[in-house]
């Protein structure tokens, strides 16, 4: 994807994102110079925002100008975006099965996947590896700083 | 006399077993990190953070600022061995060190970055010990209005220095002022920007935020780039220095301390700005300024010995004034607000035991890390062999599970996880994460300020001007404002001038 492209679209982004700050900044109570009210800060952020996003825009349309050494007319890459979604995707897998399988089971299964899915390597390096990691993490985050998460899966326990 | 009397008192908590564990914990894991490419100190900081919840102010102080202390030591073998700095301050250390160590010269390379980091990290402690008490006795006649342009001051020079594009960066402020006003406005009780959801009404947590731009995105950029180390086959002898190298470094390392101490006591100066600052200078310097980037024993003190210098200039702003000079100061500043320390002027005087006990293990701590990185360049060498693939999974684990201890709740993981995808884009796009982050910590007490202020004054803006510190500080704001405009406004007229002559 052309950098020119998301550089033009990134600005617009942020002047939705500044509108709907002022927006909801009028919603709240801002208040009078005086007393300022909950809305008045992010009203000053909102309008500041928009202002800035503004000139950014403007700047990237009008001038073409090149950006750290790199041109407009450059591809932005998003070499190996695949594992970076895995890897994304493995940890909100990871934390929606974490209360219901519980740590060990969900923490061996999620490390063994990274050890051996993502880059990978020897099954008896990545099986060695977990297994320490779950071991050693399990005692530093549930037995002793008290990490309040089931060790084993629910339908054992009840 | 007294400021010896109470670094004596504070030598007494400090070599306690506890505080002395904590403290190598710290030397020892910051060197580490400092070491190994892909991890800095900043993630290793907020990856521990849930970690010290459990620890008292002290002991948890005392790790961090280890951890921050180390990683400047531990960043230069990597630069100096694999010509990747192991954290940014070290990044031009390879210019010099790599160079030397292919001339086989890594030893003196080693040594004297280690000699040149204890001799900066010993002066800046020194003078922290001096200035912090007449400081906060000063800053203790401080206002609202004071605080504010202070804090607006500190924003706009983080935004000025930032290495890339300006308009980002104050974009990237900007948006880090709106998340801390997401959650329950203190005064009046409205839920601002809380979608919906209940987690958000006490805001979004520093350590999600952290965790995601700091952790995940830097394991999502470097899975994509793709990190290999090679390390340069040489063998590693004469750590300490020839007589000549001492003769060539002194006065770098002077310099490097002066100038290291100064700018990390400015918020964005820090230890990457002062070790640029300082190689710029060393070449200015030299006799023979045509040979640096070929080998020269300047090039590697004077930064080395100014990152340090910084690392300790900028607790200064953080115990005397409250306001961090940097992220890792910002993460060290929330460490003790989790603790129930307010930072600032009284904190001295309210807490003497965590001031001088944190000075005291700070110079411990520069003593572990000069034998940690002595006679123990062997074992950090070795360890530059972990692979990448190995290392990623445990960050990943340690910032899932870190985050998810702070409020047992999964919700902070999906908060880590949006954070972790924004950083990734942030740093494709070139926007810088410190004004972020630093927005992030000071909005809250930017706006309560602000609030104060305007109340006191009735609604008048005059207040900020009619005190001297205050109207001083948002001046000097303005003038970095337009001055980092400037460029902008040629560049525009410069078009302009183009196309009608085009024309």
């Amino acid at each position: 994807m052309k950098r020119s492209a998301i550089e033009i679209g990134v600005p617009i982004l942020w002047i939705l994102l500044s509108c709907f700050i002022v927006k909801g900044a009028i919603d709240l109570q801002i208040g009078g110079l005086s007393h300022p009210g909950p809305g008045f800060m992010p009203l000053v952020i909102g309008i500041f925002m928009t202002i800035v996003s503004f000139i950014t825009l403007l700047q990237m349309i009008l001038n073409k100008i090149r950006i750290n050494s790199k041109t407009m007319d450059d591809k932005l890459s998003f070499a190996n975006f695949n594992k970076i979604l895995i890897v994304f995707i493995s940890v909100i897998t990871y934390s929606l099965v974490l209360n219901y399988l519980g740590y060990l089971i969900s923490t061996f299964v999620l490390m063994l996947f990274l050890f051996k899915g993502i880059a990978p390597q020897k099954w008896s390096i990545a099986s060695i590896s977990t297994i320490i990691t779950v071991i050693l993490s399990y005692y530093i985050f549930v037995v002793w700083l008290g990490c309040q998460v089931s060790s084993y899966p629910k339908f054992l326990v009840y | 006399m007294e400021t010896l009397f109470l670094a004596f008192s504070g030598l007494k908590v400090a070599t306690t077993s506890s505080n002395l564990m904590f403290c190598f914990i710290g030397a020892m894991l910051g060197t580490l990190i400092g070491v190994l490419p892909g991890i800095g100190p900043t993630a290793t900081i907020a990856l521990l953070l849930p970690i010290t919840f459990h620890l008292s102010p002290i002991e948890a102080t005392i790790m961090l600022a280890g951890i921050y202390y180390g990683a400047m030591y531990g960043g230069s073998t990597t630069s100096i061995l694999v010509n990747i700095p192991g954290e940014a301050a070290s990044v031009v250390t390879c210019l010099d060190g790599y160079e030397m160590a292919k001339k086989g010269r890594a030893g003196p390379a080693l040594g004297i970055a280690a000699i040149g980091s204890f001799i900066g990290g010993t002066f800046g402690l020194v003078l922290l010990m001096f200035l912090a008490i007449p400081l906060a006795a000063i800053a203790i006649e401080f206002g609202a209005p004071e605080y504010f342009a202070i804090m607006c001051l500190g924003l706009t020079l983080i935004i000025y220095l930032a290495q890339r594009n300006f308009l980002k960066s104050l974009i990237m402020a900007s948006f880090g002022l709106f998340l801390g006003v997401i959650g329950i406005d203190l005064v009046t009780g409205d839920v601002r920007f809380g979608l919906g959801f209940y987690e958000l009404n006490d805001g979004i947590g520093l350590v999600p935020i952290l965790m995601g731009l700091f952790g995940v995105s830097e394991v999502a950029f470097n899975l994509e780039k793709g990190v290999s180390q090679e390390i340069f086959k040489t063998k590693i002898t004469n750590l300490l220095p020839r007589g000549k190298d001492w003769i060539d470094s002194k006065m770098p390392i002077l310099r490097g301390s002066i100038i290291g101490f100064v700018l990390g006591i400015l918020p964005g100066g820090g230890a990457v700005v002062s070790s640029f600052v300082s190689y710029s200078l060393e070449k200015k310097f030299s006799k023979y300024p045509e040979k640096f980037g070929t080998g020269v024993i300047e090039g590697v003190a004077g930064p080395e010995t100014a990152n340090n210098a910084a690392s300790t200039g900028a607790f200064v702003p953080l115990f005397v004034l409250g306001i961090p000079a940097n992220v890792v100061m910002a993460l060290l500043l929330s460490c003790l607000m989790i603790h129930g320390m307010q930072p600032g002027p009284t904190l001295i005087k309210m807490h003497p035991d965590l001031f001088w006990g944190t000075i005291a293990s700070m110079y411990i701590g520069n003593i572990m890390c000069l034998a940690f990185n002595l006679p123990m360049i062997g074992i950090w060498v070795q360890l530059l062999k972990i692979p990448y693939k190995v290392l990623f999974p445990l960050i990943i684990l340690f910032c899932s599970i870190g985050v998810y201890s702070t409020n047992n709740s999964v919700f902070d993981i999906y908060v880590m996880l949006l954070f972790g995808g924004l950083g990734y884009i942030f740093r494709k796009l070139d926007y810088e994460l410190a004004p972020l982050i630093l927005a992030f910590v000071l909005g809250p007490m930017l706006e309560a300020a602000l609030r104060q202020s305007l109340i006191i004054s009735n609604g008048h803006f005059s207040i900020f001007f009619a005190r001297p510190i205050s109207a001083v500080s948002l001046i000097i704001t303005i003038v970095i404002l337009v001055l980092a405009a400037i460029p902008y406004m040629k560049k525009y007229r410069n078009k302009v001038v183009e196309t009608i002559e085009a024309e």
